[in-house]
This record gives C-alpha cells, sequence and structure tokens, in this order.
C-alpha cells in the first residue's frame, strides 16, 4: 500500500524528470524536490500561517499575563491557555496536521531518492519491482555524476593544491542551510520551555543532518541542501520574518530580555 | 528554565532525534543493509565465501569454517565479490570499500592490500596472463601485477562496472551498466572495439565459438559476433535479464528477474519459454554434465536433465538465492542469503537435492 500509493508514484516520476532533464540525476533531485514543495504549498501555507499566529498570541499582554500570573501552576496556566485560544478562536492542532499529512510525502521523497540511485545489486533488483512498464529501463542506471560528485557516494571536494584532504562541501552546506531552515521553521517562543526547545532543536537538527550528508550517498545530500534552501525560501516569501530571528547572537538577546 | 526542567526537554529532544535518525535509516532500506549477496569460488578442497563483513573458507568434505578474513569486523569493510584462487598460494578479493586484498590461500592472512578508487567492487577479480583484472563500481577495470602491486594498466568505461571481464588470449571482453561491450586488448588496455546495446549489462557475457551471448536491461538476449560486435540475432524476453547466459549442444539457457526461464537456439536465437519459476532468477544457469540447475530468489533450486523440461527435483532451502552455483564431482555449492536460520553455503547431492550439510557462519 505504502509502496504503490506513495514510493512508486514517486520513483517514476522522479525517473521521468531525470528524463526529461537530459538524465541528470542532480538537477532532476533539486526539481522533483521543488515539485513536492509546490504540491505541498497549501499544507505549508496552512501550518505557517498557524504558526505566525502563534506567535502573535504569544506576543499579547494577555497571554504573557498568563505566563506570570501561572508560572507556578502548569495544570491552571494549561487551562488559562486553552480558554484564550477559544476566545481568540484559535486551533493549536491546527498547524500540527498539515504537518502530519506532509510527513509520508518527505519520508516518500526520501526514500524514492535512495532507491533510484541503487547503488548495489540488491537496491537495483528492489528499484526494478517499482518501475513502471511505460518507464524506459534504458535509464536504468541513472547517471550518478553532478558537478565534482558522485551522487551514489559521500562527498569530498579534492582541490589540487591539497590533493589528500577531501573537503565536504555538501555536508557544510547541509548543516548551514539546516541552522537557517530549522530556525525560520520554530520561531523563537516567549515561553522559557518553548525558547529552549527551539534552540535545541537549531543546534541538534543541522548536526543531524550533516552526519548524514557525511556518512550517506551526496545524492541525499544534495536533497537535504535543495529541502532546506526551498523551506527558508518559501518562508521568507510567505512569512517575511524579520532578520533578527534568523541570527542566532540576536535572537538570544531577544529572548533573554 | 530551571535545570530539570532543561534536562527534560533536552533528554526528549534527542530522543526525538534519535529516533527520526532510527526511521530515516529503516526507511532506506537496503543501503543499510545487506546490499549484495554470497560472491563464491572454490578450487579442490576449499570454497570460498565473500559474504558482507568476511571472507570465508570453508572445508568441501566437512563444511567446517578454516578460516576467516578480517578476524574481526573492521568499519566500513565488506565483500560480496567472487574471490579468486590463484597458483601461488593466494585468494584475491575486492571489498565494497574499493580495496583489493591479497590474502594467504592456506591462512587467511592479508599478504597486501591494493586500492583502487575507493567505490565499491562487485565484480569477481580475473586473471589475464601475468595480470589481475579487477572491475570496479567507478566505471574502470584496473590491471595490476600481484608481486608488485604496479597497475600496468587501467580502461575506463562510460558507467559502473559489476561484471567480471571475459578473458580470452586474444581479448577482454567487458560489459557495463553503461550499455556497452568493450573487446579490450589484454596486452594494454586499449580498446579494440565497442558496442552499444542501448541497455544495461550486469553481469560477464558468455563466449561460444565465435558469437558473445549478453543479457540486458532491455528485456532482451542478444548474440554478437565476436568480431567487431554485429548483432547477430536478439531474443526477447518479458523482464530484464541479469545472469550470463549459458549454452549447452547448440541451445541457449537463461532467466530472467519476472522468473520466466528460456530456450533458444544458438545458431538463430530462435526459442522460446520453457518453463515458469516461483521468483525472479539472477543467477546463471548452470549446465554440468546431462543436468540443469536454476535458482531463484524465492529459495528454490530446481535441477532438470537435458531431456525433460519439468524438474527432476526441486528443493526450497529458504532464504534467497542469487548467486551462480558451483559444481565438484556429484556435490552442488549453493550460496544462501537472507536465511531465517543464517545459513550462507549450502551443499547438496547433484543428482537428488539431497542436504549434505550447511554451513552458519558463528557470530
Amino acid at each position: 500500500m505504502w509502496d504503490s500509493l506513495i514510493i512508486n508514484p514517486m520513483i517514476n516520476v522522479l525517473l521521468m524528470v531525470y528524463d526529461f532533464l537530459g538524465n541528470n540525476f542532480g538537477v532532476a533531485i533539486i526539481v522533483f524536490t521543488g515539485l513536492i514543495r509546490l504540491i505541498t504549498l497549501p499544507l505549508t501555507a496552512k501550518s505557517m500561517r498557524s504558526t505566525q499566529k502563534m506567535q502573535e498570541m504569544q506576543n499579547t499582554k494577555k497571554w504573557k499575563a498568563i505566563q506570570k500570573k501561572y508560572k507556578d501552576n502548569k495544570q491552571k496556566l494549561q487551562e488559562e491557555q486553552m480558554k484564550l485560544y477559544k476566545e481568540i478562536g484559535f486551533n493549536p492542532l491546527g498547524g500540527c496536521l498539515p504537518t502530519l499529512i506532509q510527513f509520508p510525502v518527505i519520508i516518500g521523497l526520501y526514500q524514492a531518492i535512495i532507491r533510484v540511485m541503487a547503488s548495489s545489486p540488491i537496491s537495483l533488483l528492489e528499484l526494478s519491482d517499482h518501475i513502471y512498464d511505460f518507464v524506459p529501463s534504458s535509464l536504468i542506471p541513472i547517471n550518478s555524476n553532478f558537478l565534482w560528485m558522485d551522487l551514489g557516494q559521500p562527498e569530498r571536494l579534492f582541490l589540487p593544491f591539497l590533493p589528500n584532504i577531501g573537503i565536504p562541501v555538501l555536508t557544510i552546506l547541509v548543516v548551514i542551510t539546516s541552522y537557517f531552515s530549522t530556525k525560520i521553521a520554530t520561531p523563537v517562543s516567549p515561553d522559557s520551555s518553548g525558547s529552549q526547545m527551539t534552540k535545541m532543536m537549531g543546534v541538534y537538527m543541522p548536526l543531524l543532518m550533516g552526519y548524514l550528508a557525511y556518512t550517506y550517498n551526496a545524492g541525499l545530500a544534495v536533497y537535504f541542501v535543495a529541502s532546506n534552501f526551498l523551506a527558508v525560501l518559501q518562508n521568507v516569501l510567505m512569512r517575511k520574518p524579520k532578520l533578527d530571528e534568523l541570527l542566532p547572537s540576536r535572537s538570544k538577546a531577544k529572548s533573554k530580555s | 528554565m530551571n535545570k530539570p526542567s532543561n534536562f527534560r526537554y533536552r533528554k526528549s529532544l534527542i530522543a526525538l532525534l534519535a529516533f527520526s535518525a532510527i526511521f530515516l535509516a529503516g526507511c532506506s532500506g537496503s543501503l543499510f543493509g545487506d546490499s549484495s549477496w554470497p560472491g563464491i569460488s572454490a578450487n579442490e578442497d576449499n570454497i570460498y565465501l565473500a559474504f558482507n563483513q568476511f571472507v570465508y573458507s570453508i572445508d568441501t568434505t566437512s563444511g567446517t569454517e578454516r578460516w576467516r578474513f578480517p578476524l574481526e569486523p573492521e568499519r566500513g569493510v565488506t565483500f560480496f565479490a567472487p574471490p579468486l584462487p590463484t597458483e601461488d598460494g593466494l585468494l584475491i578479493v575486492g571489498g565494497y570499500d574499493g580495496v583489493v586484498y591479497g590474502l594467504d590461500i592456506e591462512t587467511g592472512a592479508e599478504r597486501w592490500r591494493f586500492e583502487v578508487g575507493g567505490d565499491i567492487i562487485v565484480g569477481a577479480p580475473v586473471i589475464s596472463d601475468e595480470l589481475v583484472l579487477v572491475p570496479s563500481a567507478n566505471g574502470m577495470l584496473y590491471a595490476f601485477e600481484t608481486a608488485t602491486r604496479k597497475l600496468v594498466w587501467q580502461f575506463e568505461a562510460r558507467e559502473a562496472l559489476w561484471s567480471s571481464p571475459l578473458v580470452t588470449e586474444d581479448v577482454i571482453f567487458l560489459s557495463s551498466m553503461d550499455h556497452y561491450i568493450y573487446a579490450i586488448n589484454p596486452a594494454n588496455g586499449k580498446l579494440l572495439w565497442e558496442k552499444d546495446l542501448g541497455e544495461a549489462i550486469v553481469d560477464t557475457p558468455f563466449l561460444q565459438d565465435d558469437t558473445l551471448l549478453v543479457g540486458t536491461f532491455g528485456n532482451q538476449v542478444l548474440a554478437l559476433n565476436v568480431r567487431g560486435g554485429a548483432e547477430r540475432w536478439s531474443f526477447d524476453t518479458e523482464n530484464w535479464v541479469w545472469g550470463t547466459p549459458s549454452v549447452r549442444d547448440g541451445s541457449v539457457f537463461f532467466g530472467d528477474i519476472a522468473g520466466n526461464l528460456y530456450s533458444a537456439s544458438l545458431d538463430r536465437g530462435r526459442g522460446q519459454k520453457i518453463d515458469q519459476l516461483d521468483g525472479t532468477i539472477t543467477a546463471s544457469p548452470l549446465l554440468n554434465g546431462g543436468w540443469a540447475y536454476f535458482l531463484t530468489e524465492s529459495g528454490t533450486i530446481y535441477a532438470k536433465k537435458a531431456s525433460n523440461n519439468s524438474p527432476e527435483w526441486q528443493v526450497p532451502l529458504g532464504g534467497a538465492l542469487y548467486s551462480t552455483p558451483i559444481v565438484q564431482g556429484n556435490s552442488l555449492f549453493v550460496g544462501v542469503t537472507d536465511h531465517p536460520e543464517n545459513l550462507l553455503l549450502v551443499k547438496l547431492q547433484a543428482e537428488t537435492g539431497n542436504r549434505i550439510w550447511s554451513f552458519t557462519p558463528r557470530q
């Protein structure tokens, strides 16, 4: 069911995009990630609006007063928060549902990219089960060369004057873009527990993504970079965040104040 | 935020991230699991089996492990390509770490290692004159001297090489995932001719007289003229042809990954589907004496006699059978993948299919 509804269509669309783009798998990953982002745009927009509304609400005097008044009584605090949600017609789960719906799509996209790269005999055999009859088998195996990379291998850039040191350029890009995409998607919350969580996410998530990019195929890292970049772009265009939301030092100062 | 609360959030976040990592890793399937099947080869006394983190030497009579290499798993080092036993006491095996290992065939001790490009080695190394030829998934065929590990020449294909080269006195034939068959001069690695077949070729071609037989992902088996590669005939199959075709008495036998088994005449390629087996066929048909053996991913081995299309016997071994088996005298050695009891190799009586022993590596 998972394969026939999510994975198979994604694999075949990805292969067709690859075919259409003249067998450039790196560009195909970027374009395909963009297409998926476009399809899930209504859900992302809903989720963003919800986050924005939440943020606005958390900056109101009434919210801050409740936080202060019931800081030692968590149960009462939650009750008051729920009352406030009702009062202004805000559904705290409104942002979760669109995110949850997107989750299988993101996992499917990730799996589709991994499976199409099929860099070993068993993965190639597995791929054969997922390809529709109308997709030409001559596309297999995909051409994994993209810029200086072999997308089927962990990426390292060897410069002529540093022939023995491989620079993990994509890993660095993944860490940087993950930082910004996490930061922009989870704005600093005025309440201290949320703020702490946001800060930790801002540190651990880029490190986790960086580790995966450093260790596994470059194709996956290209997907991470493209996905992060598009997430940041979407947020910038739709939410128009202030610059100080993204910079570590300023946001720290702000959260302290 | 107070300390306990801070700690709780940190803990839950780390748990969330760890779950994400495990979930993502689990989702990627074979990228992080076994990526291939056992590579097997043999000499008179031993079977050599390369699978995952070890290369094993197994006594053909008793099925006991003589040695393994390395003694302890090494990070990032796995083996799947069939090892090559040589006359000068070496066992040469290519790793998924892009390194060729020269092992003492008696003890398994490492005599040397030779790095060739860093990409995985799927195809078995072969000997050509004084040179060892190693195909790499980075598209290079490396030819080096075993004594000095001096690279004598290298040949570059357009895409990954997963199959062993086919060596003759005058020509090396090389099939590639880049859709090409190459004919190479064994003396210097220079290209003699090449032929674009339009589809990926994953296994070694078969040479019979002056005809090269090749299975492709274009659902075809092709017969090519050994001089220049001109097409003599083609035979359409239902799905991809993975394994090398085999020939006996003027007939070519091959299977496809949909489990169809075919036979066609060597001279004109006329033939038909002769059976539908119970799963994907990646192993080459093994023809020995009057017998033919066919293996499937579903774990069944079929034995047929030349005179009869229906199997004389068929044995479900469990697990998945991808590797081409080896026959020695009256015994059949079959490599097994994903077996519920972790069997890696089974020895069968070739005429009855009775199991003689099975090899499960000690943990």
